[in-house]
């Protein structure tokens, strides 16, 4: 059984990491926000599922190599109403924001290229997508319906779920955006 | 006096509810919506269609009694959309039953159907268990092999994270598929 004594860790220096953890982990992915918009969900932590994509120009993505940063990894797809009513404000807010520190990776599902080309062309010309083109990538990460959106932290780690399509560019989800990330340097 | 007829009144309420149902197609009761817009074959086929959906499917699901279903928690606590607990039955009292996830998973793979395809039926169907949030919504396809008349519809909805909450129960009576099923040749890919 895993026991301090074995390791002869003086008392004093365990409750001084205890109480600096909280901001130990602050520093390390961005301030917490106070209060967490309407819609949105946080999550345990454990590590993100696999995605490796490739877009409509054959640019691979691949979460792995995204770490430093936050992902704002958005499922969705053309029939979906609701997702045809939140895309345009995720443009917005990635325009607002414009932050490299917070990866915007949107996923279609299970549809063509043309399809994606000419419904972002209309939506949010701004935006690319990844193609998963047969769904076995959405499959992995069990999203609650479409549209869903994840906030992956910059160790890869889930730390927040949307729930349905929201009004990403509005004060309240803008701030939660830049309180993850905390201030620029 | 005023506590009991306050009594009586919050005991006919289901009585108001239930009847404001007959032959409707919406439920609402300040803890739920509900929503059931059945749609018509042509419909159907239509939309899986313009998705590159194979004939075969196509044809499949042309000839079922598709009812789009949207469910929204009106309540502070969790409420469990899970279509397993909804019940069917024809006016002489037979159950239907739905034509569910693991049914379809089941004849797209004895079909070899394509993957993407397979993919984009599930994301149209209602899930087969969600804890709906406070103010969260879902939408989705009910699929019931096509019955000869007019059915009902008793949904009931467990509440509560470990589902011990007040139980909801939602009755739709005179329901019915949308249109005949039509025998024109889909015209979906092969």
């Amino acid at each position: 059984m895993f026991s301090l004594r074995l390791f002869h860790v003086p008392r004093w220096l365990v409750l001084c990491a205890l109480a600096a953890a909280p901001a130990l982990a602050a520093a390390s992915q961005g301030a917490r926000p106070a209060a967490l918009p309407p819609g949105i969900l946080a999550l345990d932590g454990r590590p993100a599922p696999p995605l490796a994509l490739a877009d409509m120009d054959a640019n691979r993505f691949d979460l792995r190599q995204a770490r430093g940063h936050w992902v704002f990894v958005h499922f969705w797809a053309s029939w979906c109403g609701p997702c045809r009513r939140e895309m345009p404000a995720i443009q917005r807010m990635a325009h607002r924001l414009d932050d490299p520190r917070l990866r915007v990776e949107l996923v279609n599902v299970a549809e063509s290229a043309d399809t994606v080309f000419t419904f972002l062309g209309v939506t949010a010309p701004d935006l690319g997508s990844l193609l998963d083109r047969d769904g076995a990538v959405a499959d992995r990460w069990e999203p609650r319906g479409l549209p869903a959106t994840y906030l992956v932290d910059p160790r890869g780690r889930l730390r927040f779920h949307a729930l349905g399509g929201r009004p990403w560019d509005k004060p309240a989800y803008l701030d939660f955006l830049r309180g993850l990330l905390g201030p620029r340097r | 006096m005023v506590y009991r007829l306050f009594m009586v009144l919050t005991a006919l309420l289901p009585l108001f509810a239930a009847a404001a149902e007959q032959g409707q197609r919406r439920f609402d009761d300040g803890r739920l919506r509900v929503h059931l817009h059945p749609r018509t074959p042509d419909q159907i086929a239509a939309f899986y269609e313009a998705r590159g959906f194979p004939r075969a499917m196509v044809a499949r699901l042309r000839a079922q009694c598709f009812i789009t279903t949207t469910v929204r928690n009106l309540t502070d606590d969790i409420v469990w959309l899970e279509p397993a607990r909804w019940e069917f039955r024809t006016a002489d009292g037979r159950r239907i039953e739905r034509l569910d996830r693991g049914y379809w998973k089941t004849q797209w793979a004895a079909m070899d159907a394509p993957l993407p395809a397979r993919s984009t039926f599930r994301w149209t169907q209602l899930p087969e268990s969600l804890d709906l949030r406070p103010g969260e919504g879902e939408g989705g396809n009910l699929i019931l092999p096509r019955p000869a008349g007019r059915f009902s519809l008793i949904a009931r909805f467990a509440t509560g994270a470990e589902r011990s909450g007040p139980a909801i129960t939602v009755r739709f009576n005179d329901l019915r598929c949308a249109g005949p099923p039509t025998r024109s040749a889909p015209r979906g890919r092969k």
